[in-house]
């Protein structure tokens, strides 16, 4: 360890908001990159089973939609 | 080769016949370096210093307006799709429109140059040098233009999007060109920049028409 | 000889490629960026110049090398898609860009907040800086070209172009701004070239490359399952993939 406390260690010889400045914005891009990616790919996979689940929706209303009108069909007949 | 002559002469005659549009990147050029004695105020010293490069972007920008007209036109009235399916070859079509753009949009801001070099101040020596960079580079900015509006052809706000992609492409140009108006400025030789330029331009007429093909096809498939 | 890379022209056995490599990315990509960072941060010498300052360099380097390989890579995938019509290739292009222009941009404010206390400006055109600039014009320009399509082949396409464009003008670009400094700026550069080294500097900040290099792969892997999944969100295979991963949470 180069530097003898804790305080010089933030201090950086003078230089710390510089320091701090440059190590802070490229955790936070790097971050915010990872981030996005990660969350966008939850958001697709929860799009697909979203999809899913309304497509199941969409034909189980097209089956019973079918099974009424063949009863009034058979009705009239 | 009769083919590509009837493009050149179409290509020229339509500009012709607007005339009215043709003015308006020319007078953008004018009043834009206009603008910039007003901003820094008229000492001759200032406008001097600063001359070649306010010449050359207003030049670079201007040229940018002028250039969605390149395919535009022709997009929407079909002849592009008709163009690409003849049996002329594309890229000599695409490097004979691009003559065609340089000579009607270009051409003009060249011709203006010296009032504007007198506007800003420059010596007889820079005036020269400019008219030589102007002369070698902007046939460079039609060419790589031509490129990305052949990409952008079918897109309605192409405007900005084209400023955006070709303005870092343009840097190296306008760099070694205000280098060889600077340079005449102090008296001092500016061959290598000159030489420089003419490479670049070499190398995109050999190569632009090319590409603008390829632009072509792919943004009109 | 290349035979060996056809099956991953399609997308699902790139997914997958992308799923095996991603943990090693991106937990191998943490270690080693944390262990450079806390070596370069606390254990790196002193430098007698620049005192504590010279550390930037441990974050400034690092996505400047990077921003110059991504696009270089970005570049490639251009070439490979427009050459061989690989779809793939143009989803590997357009997943670089953004971790592309983020490491750029990362790379200039890393070197204006270096540049302040070196140079007394937060910002001056020196070639490396001006060069940087130029390069996230480039990274901004192939990702608003993409954008500005409808058509997902049509875009990949045409910012493929419009990068390769790009990779014909970098060197120029570079060359012609260094010139230019040379022209106007005459020595305003910074002390520490790379030969001159110390061993126990040097290494943190191969470590830091490293460190940075792996951790965009891992992001480049989630982004390019992202572009997949986006162009083949109907195809069946997703849509297993996608119960798959609902019930191993179920699981859970």
């Amino acid at each position: 360890m180069v530097f003898d406390d804790i305080n010089s260690f933030f201090d950086m010889g003078g230089y710390g908001l510089y320091v701090w400045l440059s190590f802070g914005s490229s955790a936070l891009c790097l971050l915010v990159l990872w981030l996005d990616s990660f969350f966008s790919k939850r958001r697709l996979i929860t799009h697909v089973l979203h999809e899913q689940i309304r497509q199941g929706r969409i034909k189980a209303a097209a089956e019973q939609s079918a099974t009424a009108q063949q009863k009034t069909h058979g009705e009239t007949i | 080769m009769t083919a590509l002559m009837a493009i050149l002469k179409r290509d020229l005659a339509l500009a012709y016949r607007q005339r009215a549009e043709l003015m308006q990147p020319m007078l953008f050029f004018v009043l834009v370096i206009s603008l910039f004695p007003l901003a820094v105020g008229p000492e001759p010293k200032t406008l001097q210093l600063i001359g070649p490069g306010v010449i050359w972007v207003a030049a670079i920008l201007s040229s940018l307006l002028g250039l969605e007209r390149l395919f535009r036109d022709d997009f929407q009235d079909g002849s592009l799709e008709q163009l690409m399916l003849s049996s002329t070859s594309l890229p000599a079509a695409a490097l004979v429109k691009v003559l065609a753009h340089w000579l009607t949009s270009i051409l003009p801001l060249i011709v203006l140059s010296p009032l504007l070099a007198l506007f800003l101040h420059l010596s007889e020596p820079m005036y020269w040098a400019l008219l030589k960079t102007l002369l070698l580079g902007t046939p460079l900015l039609s060419l790589i233009g031509a490129i990305a509006v052949g990409l952008t052809v079918g897109l309605n706000r192409g405007g900005v999007l084209l400023a955006l992609l070709l303005l870092p492409v343009f840097i190296p140009l306008l760099i070694f060109a205000t280098s060889a108006v600077g340079s005449a400025s102090m008296q001092l030789q500016y061959h290598a920049q000159l030489a420089i330029i003419g490479a670049m331009f070499l190398f995109s007429l050999a190569l632009a028409p090319f590409a603008i093909a390829y632009a072509l096809r792919v943004s009109q498939t | 000889m290349w035979k060996w890379l056809h099956p991953y022209a399609k997308t699902e056995r790139t997914y997958h490629l992308c799923q095996r490599l991603l943990p090693w990315f991106s937990l191998l990509g943490l270690a080693v960026i944390i262990l450079a960072t806390v070596w370069g941060l606390a254990f790196a010498p002193t430098d007698y110049q620049q005192s504590e300052a010279y550390r930037i360099i441990y974050v400034h380097v690092p996505s400047a090398v990077l921003s110059k390989s991504l696009y270089s890579a970005m570049a490639i995938a251009a070439f490979i898609g427009l050459v061989w019509q690989v779809k793939t290739s143009f989803m590997a292009m357009i997943a670089l860009a953004p971790i592309g222009a983020t490491v750029t941009f990362v790379s200039l404010i890393t070197g204006a907040a270096w540049g302040k206390p070196m140079w007394g400006t937060w910002w001056e055109w020196d070639a490396r800086l001006t060069s940087q600039l130029i390069l996230l014009f480039l990274f901004l320009g192939v990702i608003s070209l993409y954008k500005a399509f409808e058509d997902k082949q049509q875009a990949g396409k045409a910012a493929g172009v419009m990068a390769i464009v790009g990779v014909i003008n970098l060197p120029i670009i570079h060359y012609s701004v260094q010139w230019w400094n040379t022209l106007h700026q005459g020595a305003t550069l910074m002390k520490l070239g790379k030969p001159s080294m110390p061993p126990e500097m040097l290494w943190p900040l191969l470590l830091s490359i490293l460190g940075w290099a792996l951790v965009s792969g891992a992001i480049f892997l989630l982004r390019m399952q992202n572009e997949i999944l986006q162009r083949d969100i109907r195809r069946p295979w997703v849509v297993a993939l996608a119960n798959k991963s609902l019930a191993l949470n179920k699981g859970k």
